[in-house]
């Protein structure tokens, strides 16, 4: 696999689980379950949870389950691989298991706290995360999203950068070992294709008077 | 050691390159139970023989092929219709990948009803 666009290998994988063959989410577990299982820790990461090795690897499990449930719908003209594409159902696996770990209710506090403030659906967490942290308010929000349009970034590199710079934002300090593992990609190809795009969305910024204020976000920092 | 050998050593140390080792009895045990779920007599012979033919990336009739069998017999023993007895010799001689003892100990399933 070299990252781009998804091989022959992995396409005929789901597509036998599309036709419901068990015998290929065991193929795809033994040779895809290491970037999965980086999927499911950049889903744990982004909830700021921690799961032993042993709970990971049984989640690794539940997402090729998962998969096969959803081989039908995916496809390779994407670019993105199955458990990038499939990242909210991925995130619902891991919101599952989270939920068996989770302290039971106090039902006496739960009465006398206050309503909670209303937030967005966990599924949807990390991409909006990823967007709020490098463009934080809606406006700079919006103008990223055009901006990716006007420089036509491709799908995949899009989810790419968003992810790339939210890690850098959070701290990470080795954002493309993060993103390389849930992409599948090798961590060169992720540098590269970050810096690609970037420098795209520099240019539209110092060309174009509309997407000028793009300079000033962390994305471009 | 070479400037090489040191940049293949440190890639071999950095955890990228590193695989995240497989937990093949669980990955076993949902097999079976998801056999069982189809009614399957034997769960735990189904289970073995769908996750030795997914550990070698085969459809069934290139496994069949593979394997010296008649494909309508694999089909019964990944349907569960097979006693562990009628495992052939030929895949419970690839060890380290399935518990034979385990699938050998798996009691029938009670038919379903009906």
């Amino acid at each position: 696999m070299d990252g781009q666009g998804c091989d022959g290998d992995l396409v005929e994988i789901m597509a036998r689980m599309a036709d419901g063959d068990d015998a290929a989410m065991v193929t795809l577990y033994e040779r895809y379950r290491t970037p999965i299982a980086g999927a499911v820790q950049r889903e744990l990461r982004h909830r700021g949870a921690r799961l032993d090795r042993d709970e990971v690897g049984g989640l690794v499990i539940d997402v090729c389950l998962e998969l096969r449930e959803v081989a039908g719908a995916w496809s390779p003209d994407g670019g993105a691989k199955p458990w990038v594409w499939a990242r909210r159902r991925i995130g619902n696996v891991v919101d599952r298991a989270l939920g068996q770990h989770a302290d039971p209710l106090d039902e006496a506090r739960l009465a006398s706290a206050e309503a909670p403030a209303p937030v967005g659906r966990v599924g949807d967490r990390s991409l909006v995360d990823a967007l709020a942290r490098v463009a934080p308010d809606l406006e700079s929000a919006r103008l990223v999203a055009d901006a990716l349009d006007e420089a036509r970034i491709s799908p995949r590199d899009r989810e790419l950068v968003l992810e790339y710079a939210y890690e850098k934002q959070a701290g990470n300090p080795a954002p493309a070992t993060t993103v390389a593992a849930a992409f599948g990609m090798k961590e060169a190809t992720v540098r590269q294709a970050f810096r690609r795009a970037v420098q795209r969305l520099r240019r539209l910024a110092a060309e174009d008077e509309r997407f000028a204020p793009l300079a000033e976000l962390p994305l471009l920092a | 050691m070479s400037a090489r050998g040191r940049r293949v050593a440190a890639r071999a140390r950095h955890p990228t390159a590193r695989q995240w080792p497989p937990d093949r009895a669980r990955l076993l045990r949902l097999l079976a139970e998801r056999a069982a779920g189809r009614g399957a007599r034997w769960p735990r012979v189904a289970a073995a023989v769908i996750a030795l033919r997914g550990v070698a990336g085969d459809d069934r009739p290139t496994f069949a092929t593979r394997v010296g069998i008649p494909l309508d017999q694999l089909e019964r023993l990944e349907q569960g219709s097979e006693p562990p007895t009628a495992v052939p010799p030929v895949l419970r001689a690839v060890r380290g990948l399935v518990d034979w003892s385990w699938v050998d100990a798996g009691p029938p399933a009670d038919p379903r009803p009906g």
